[in-house]
C-alpha cells in the first residue's frame, strides 16, 4: 500500500495542472491529483516504493506511461514555428517573467513528474519532462531562457 | 506477505423503498432465472423446493402467488479497477497497489414484504492479504465513504443509488452502517489458521492477533468468537459467521457454484433477508411507528422464510444455523415477539372495549324503550345521551391506546 498526503493548503497549487484550471501551463488528462496519483501508483508502484530523497529531502519521481496522459505546455523555444515565435510575450508566473507564445498546436506527452517530501506529502506534480524551478530574482536559468509556455489561441 | 490464490467477495446492502420494476429492468435487463436442469437436478437434490422457490426464480416452475415478487437481477461489469481511497479529513490518499480489484457484477434481489437486497460481486484473487482486508474494510463502508473512492468505481455503482431516488449514499444501507460481507478465500496452507481467519473476518490487519496492535482482540474475545461462531466440519476449510461478515478460508481450490449459487444465494441472502425484516420492524417499533401490516407480513415470513430445516444434507443446515447465530436472528425475533404480544393485547383490548360499549348501549336502549313505553318525561333521553357519550369515550380511548 502506498500512502500520500495531499495537504489541503497546497491543493490550489496542485490543481493548476488539471483540466478546470484557467492558469497557464501544462494539463493532465486526469480530473484531480488524487486520480493521477492513484493511477500512477497502481501502474508503477515500484517507482514510489523505491524512491530515494535527494539532498534537499525531496523525492523526484519521473514516469513515462505508454500513452498520452496530458499536454505539455512548456516547450523548447527552438520548436516554435515562425508565427508562434512572432507572438512571444512575457507573463508573470510566481514572481518570474516567463516567455509565452500563442499556438493552435497541442503538445501531448506521456511523461509526468511527481515531487514528494520524505513522508510522501505531495509538493508538486506536472505533465512533461522535469523542469528546474524558476530562478530567484537576479539569477538566470538556461532552461527557462530557452523554454516557453504555450497559450492556446482562442 | 501472504497472497490470496483465489478470493471472491459479495458486499451486500439493503435498500429502502425503491422505484418500480420497469425502472429496474431499464438498467438491469430481464431478471435472472435458474435453468430447469440445475434447479431440478442440483438444487432440488440439496434443498427443499419450498426453500428454493422462496429465494429464486426458475424456468417452468410454479410458486405460491406471494412469491411472484421474488426476482434476481444481474448487471455484469467484469472490469478491473485501480483501488484507492482518499480521505479528505486527514488529506491521505491510500493506493492499494497489491490489491487486485475486479468488479464482476451488481446484483439486485427482490423479496416479498418490500425487502430489496443488492450485492457487489468482487473477484480479488492474487491480492496481498493485508491489502485485501483493508480493501474489504473500506468497501464495507462504501455508502459513508462514497466520495473517497475513484469515480471509475462510483460511476458504475450509481444505478443502484438511482433506484433509491435519492442522492444520499447513506440510503444504500437502510439498516446499520455498513455492507455485509460474504467472502471465500483460498490461500497457501501456511496461512491457514484460526488467527488469520479471525483477522480476515474482522477485516483487520494480518498478523495482529496475539500482539499489542491497536486492532488486536483480547484473548478472551478471540476465544469466545472462535468458540461461538466457527464452522469447521472438514480439514480443508473453516468458516467464521459473525455479525458483519461470513468468511471461509480454504487450503485448496473450492467449488464456486456450491459456495456462490447455493450457500451465498440460498442461505446467506435468506438470513440477511430475515435480518432486514426483523431489524426494520423492530426499528419501527422503537420509533413508535408500528407497521400496520406487521401481522400479515409476519405470516408471510413465518410460512416462507422463518423455518430452520432448509436442506436434506447436514452442512447447509449447519451453515444456516451459524449464519443466523452470527447475525443475531434469534435476539431480533425475541424483540419482535414483544411487539406482537403488545399488538395482540391491544387487539384484545379493542375487542373487549367494543363488546362493553355495545353492552352499555344495549342497556341504555332498553332503558329508553322502557321509559318511552311508560311515556315518562325527558329522563330516559338524558340517560341515553349519557350512555352514547360513554360509549364514544370508551371507543375513542381504546383506539388511542
Amino acid at each position: 500500500m502506498i500512502s500520500f498526503i495531499l495537504p489541503a493548503d497546497g491543493m490550489t497549487h496542485l490543481m493548476r495542472h488539471f483540466s478546470d484550471s484557467a492558469e497557464l501551463g501544462s494539463r493532465f488528462f486526469f480530473k484531480s491529483p488524487v486520480s493521477l496519483l492513484a493511477y500512477a501508483a497502481t501502474c508503477f508502484p515500484d517507482k514510489f516504493i523505491d524512491a530515494v530523497a535527494d539532498n534537499d529531502g525531496r523525492k523526484r519521481i519521473s514516469i513515462t506511461f505508454d500513452h498520452e496522459i496530458g499536454t505539455c505546455n512548456v516547450v523548447p523555444l527552438s520548436s516554435l514555428t515562425e508565427q508562434e515565435r512572432a507572438s512571444l510575450f512575457f507573463e508573470d508566473r510566481d514572481g518570474y517573467k516567463v516567455k509565452v507564445a500563442f499556438s493552435d498546436r497541442t503538445f501531448p506527452t506521456s511523461e509526468c513528474q511527481i515531487i514528494l517530501s520524505q513522508d510522501n506529502t505531495v509538493i508538486t506534480l506536472f505533465p512533461g519532462p522535469l523542469a528546474p524551478p524558476f530562478p530567484k530574482p537576479g539569477e538566470s536559468s538556461d532552461y527557462w531562457d530557452n523554454h516557453v509556455f504555450i497559450r492556446q489561441k482562442e | 506477505m501472504a497472497k490470496s490464490i483465489k478470493s471472491h467477495a459479495f458486499f451486500v446492502g439493503n435498500l429502502p423503498q425503491i422505484s418500480g420494476i420497469d425502472s429496474i429492468k431499464a438498467v438491469f435487463g430481464e431478471p435472472v432465472k435458474e435453468d430447469r436442469k440445475t434447479y431440478e437436478n442440483i438444487l432440488c437434490s440439496l434443498f427443499h423446493k419450498s426453500h428454493i422457490d422462496a429465494m429464486i426464480e426458475a424456468e417452468g416452475q410454479t410458486r405460491p402467488k406471494v412469491l411472484d415478487s421474488v426476482h434476481h437481477f444481474r448487471l455484469e461489469i467484469n472490469k478491473e479497477l485501480p483501488f484507492s481511497v482518499f480521505n479528505s479529513y486527514n488529506s491521505q490518499l491510500k493506493v492499494l497497489d497489491g490489491y487486485r480489484f475486479v468488479l464482476k457484477s451488481l446484483h439486485l434481489y427482490l423479496f416479498p414484504v418490500g425487502i430489496t437486497l443488492y450485492a457487489l460481486e468482487v473477484d480479488d484473487s492474487g491480492s496481498d492479504m493485508d491489502e485485501l482486508t483493508y480493501a474489504h474494510f473500506v468497501l464495507r463502508e462504501l455508502p459513508s465513504r462514497w466520495s473517497q473512492f475513484p469515480a471509475e468505481l462510483t460511476d458504475i455503482l450509481q444505478p443502484i443509488l438511482d433506484l433509491t431516488g435519492c442522492d444520499n449514499t447513506k440510503e444504500l444501507v437502510s439498516l446499520g452502517n455498513k455492507l455485509k460481507l460474504f467472502q471465500t478465500i483460498q490461500t497457501a496452507p501456511d496461512f491457514y489458521s484460526r488467527e488469520h481467519l479471525f483477522e480476515v473476518a474482522m477485516c483487520s490487519p494480518i498478523d495482529t492477533v496475539g500482539t499489542t496492535h491497536a486492532m488486536a482482540p483480547s484473548q478472551e474475545y478471540f476465544d469466545s468468537i472462535i468458540e461461538e461462531n466457527l464452522i469447521a466440519p472438514f480439514n480443508n476449510w473453516m468458516a467464521l459467521a459473525i455479525m458483519d461478515s461470513f468468511t471461509v478460508l480454504f487450503t485448496d481450490a473450492y467449488d464456486e457454484r456450491t459456495w456462490f449459487d447455493s450457500y451465498f444465494r440460498l442461505i446467506y441472502l435468506r438470513v440477511l433477508m430475515q435480518k432486514t425484516f426483523l431489524s426494520n420492524r423492530n426499528k419501527q417499533y422503537r420509533l413508535d411507528k408500528v407497521d400496520k401490516n406487521l401481522i400479515r407480513d409476519l405470516a408471510i415470513m413465518d410460512r416462507f422464510y422463518f423455518y430452520d430445516t432448509i436442506s436434506f444434507n447436514f452442512l447447509p443446515d449447519i451453515i444456516n444455523k451459524q449464519m443466523s447465530k452470527g447475525l443475531g436472528i434469534k435476539e431480533e425475533q425475541e424483540e419482535l415477539s414483544v411487539q406482537i404480544k403488545e399488538s395482540e393485547a391491544k387487539a384484545k383490548d379493542v375487542m373487549v372495549g367494543v363488546v362493553s360499549a355495545f353492552a352499555i348501549f344495549s342497556v341504555a336502549y332498553d332503558s329508553y324503550s322502557l321509559f318511552h313505553e311508560a311515556e315518562t318525561s325527558t329522563a330516559p333521553l338524558i340517560m341515553s345521551i349519557v350512555a352514547i357519550v360513554a360509549v364514544i369515550l370508551i371507543v375513542f380511548r381504546l383506539l388511542r391506546k
